[in-house]
């Protein structure tokens, strides 16, 4: 049963469910915590996609991980991530980005897939299935870990140019700019190599080293008396 | 009007007004210099007294404070607004700004202190430089250099856009910088460094932890390595050289998606390395190295020079 509605919170915190598919999945919501925590892991989520205006990765990795799971198709009831793409960058509208619609797609994406990949296999996976699982487990932990905070810090820091001077929001878009083409080069490599730890992990530490960065001129800005 | 013209045409030709004192400080009181702007020299010696310099403004003269932990030196205009200036987290936990201080007088100061005194030393667009510390030195700056030479215990090194250098200092360092590039020279204890697109350079390191990382600039690290040590080099786009002496013992862990890999100990490259961690061991293998660039070459030296390390 979870698995089921596991696919449709996306379309639920999107408000696409018709009246009587969202009163079934408030029901079920009610009875389930596994599908109440991924409900609140895909809100944080996009809500860091929200502010997100980093570059986009140019290729989505996602397929190249199905592919290496089980080189099977996904399953009818299931939304192909270009489909969802596509249906994000028109909902999401004009004060985001396209990055920020794919790295929601993309993090939605790997929430629903890790969702699938953890679930009980009927097989026994191979070596490189569970590489690619562990490999999408680290970058999805780094999102949720990092996104939030890096979302909050980016607005508070350069969406609000009053809070800093002119100069070092110059700098420090640049800065972030930089980290974030570094980050998509990361996935777009994990797209060519789902399988690589390093990647997965170099992602990670990227996105690690993006929020230090922005704790980091935080603090340096602050001059105590 | 007449009158306006020449007060103010006397007032014009009057020198700066210039502040020279000397006074006593008490054991374990730290040394906080605040500067909107200009430039922060720190000399030492070993007597308990303090002496301050500094070409400041009648109009916006400097004020120095003391409270039993520290030694508060900053302008009365800079410290009118310094608070207001300050980054603060909210409930939130956000982090907001006041509004900008404006009509702040540009200040050169030249201090004198005992060479063990913990420093706290910064402002929004200064220079900073620090001579024979043998204490604690604490430097945040948005828009200038930093220049420390010496420095016991805790070491933290932050600058927004300028470069940071570091000599002969001993204890837990850490430096940073978001646009510039990181020096360190003849450094032990544990360090981090850490820029964005800047150069990472350590010379003569005997730490027991370090950590380099950045994200388009080359790491060059020339030091030992010790049995117990933990080291860690980290790149996105730039090369990555270490320099070891002969003798090294380490473990080391490599890692590149595009890059290329040499090194003077030996070790084989597998034939599906892109994207993989490779393992390899010299000596006994007492120490942890781990190289990673995405994007950039690793090369790992061993200089004969070096093995008197």
């Amino acid at each position: 049963m979870t698995d089921s509605w596991t696919e449709r919170l996306s379309d639920y915190l999107d408000d696409e469910l018709t009246l009587g598919e969202r009163a079934a999945l408030d029901a079920h919501l009610a009875g389930c915590a596994t599908c109440r925590d991924d409900l609140a892991r895909l809100g944080r989520v996009r809500s860091w996609a929200a502010g997100y205006e980093g570059s986009a990765p140019r290729t989505d990795p996602w397929p190249g991980i199905r592919r290496a799971l089980g080189r099977r198709e996904p399953q009818a009831d299931t939304v192909p991530l270009a489909a969802r793409r596509r249906r994000r960058t028109v909902r999401l509208g004009a004060p985001l980005a396209l990055a920020a619609s794919l790295v929601f797609a993309t993090v939605s994406g790997v929430t629903w897939w890790v969702a699938r990949a953890t679930a009980p296999a009927r097989t026994a996976p191979t070596a490189d299935a569970m590489a690619v699982r562990a490999a999408a487990s680290v970058t999805l932990h780094a999102a949720e870990s990092y996104g939030v905070a890096i979302g909050e810090l980016e607005r508070a820091l350069v969406d609000r140019p009053e809070r800093l001077d002119s100069t070092t929001v110059r700098v420090l878009r640049e800065k972030l700019a930089s980290i974030d083409a570094a980050i998509a080069e990361a996935l777009d490599a994990l797209a060519q190599d789902p399988a690589s730890g390093y990647l997965a992990d170099h992602f990670a530490d990227l996105m690690r080293r993006k929020l230090s960065l922005l704790r980091n001129v935080a603090s340096t800005a602050s001059f105590e008396s | 009007m007449l009158l306006h013209v020449l007060v103010g045409a006397a007032l014009a030709a009057m020198p700066p007004q210039e502040t020279d004192t000397t006074f006593a400080v008490r054991a374990g009181q730290r040394l906080n210099v605040s500067n909107f702007e200009g430039e922060i020299v720190i000399r030492t010696w070993t007597r308990n007294l303090v002496r301050v310099r500094a070409d400041d403004d009648r109009d916006d003269p400097v004020r120095i404070e003391s409270t039993p932990s520290e030694v508060l030196v900053r302008t009365a205009g800079w410290a009118a607004v310094a608070d207001e200036f300050d980054v603060v987290r909210t409930e939130a936990g956000l982090v907001r700004r006041g509004r900008r201080p404006r009509d702040l007088s540009h200040v050169s100061y030249e201090i004198t202190v005992p060479e063990t005194m913990a420093l706290m030393l910064g402002g929004p667009n200064t220079d900073v430089t620090v001579e024979g510390s043998r204490g604690e030195v604490t430097v945040k700056v948005s828009e200038g250099d930093i220049e420390v030479h010496g420095g016991r215990g805790r070491i933290s090194l932050a600058s927004i856009e300028g470069d940071i250098s570091l000599f002969d200092a001993q204890g837990e360092v850490k430096l940073f910088s978001l646009d510039g590039d990181v020096t360190a020279e003849r450094v032990s204890g544990r360090i981090t460094a850490e820029t964005t697109d800047g150069e990472i350079a350590l010379d003569g390191i005997r730490c027991t932890e370090v950590g380099a990382t950045t994200t388009g600039g080359d790491i060059d690290f020339d030091g030992t390595i010790d049995p117990r040590g933990a080291y860690q080099f980290a790149s996105h786009n730039g090369d990555v050289t270490l320099d070891l002496p002969l003798g090294t013992s380490a473990r080391f862990t490599i890692a590149t998606w595009e890059g290329d890999v040499s090194s003077d100990f030996p070790m084989t490259l597998p034939e599906r390395f892109s994207g993989r961690r490779l393992t390899f061991t010299v000596g006994s293998g007492a120490g942890e190295v781990t190289v990673e660039t995405f994007d950039g070459d690793i090369d790992i030296r061993t200089s004969a020079h070096r093995s008197d390390f």
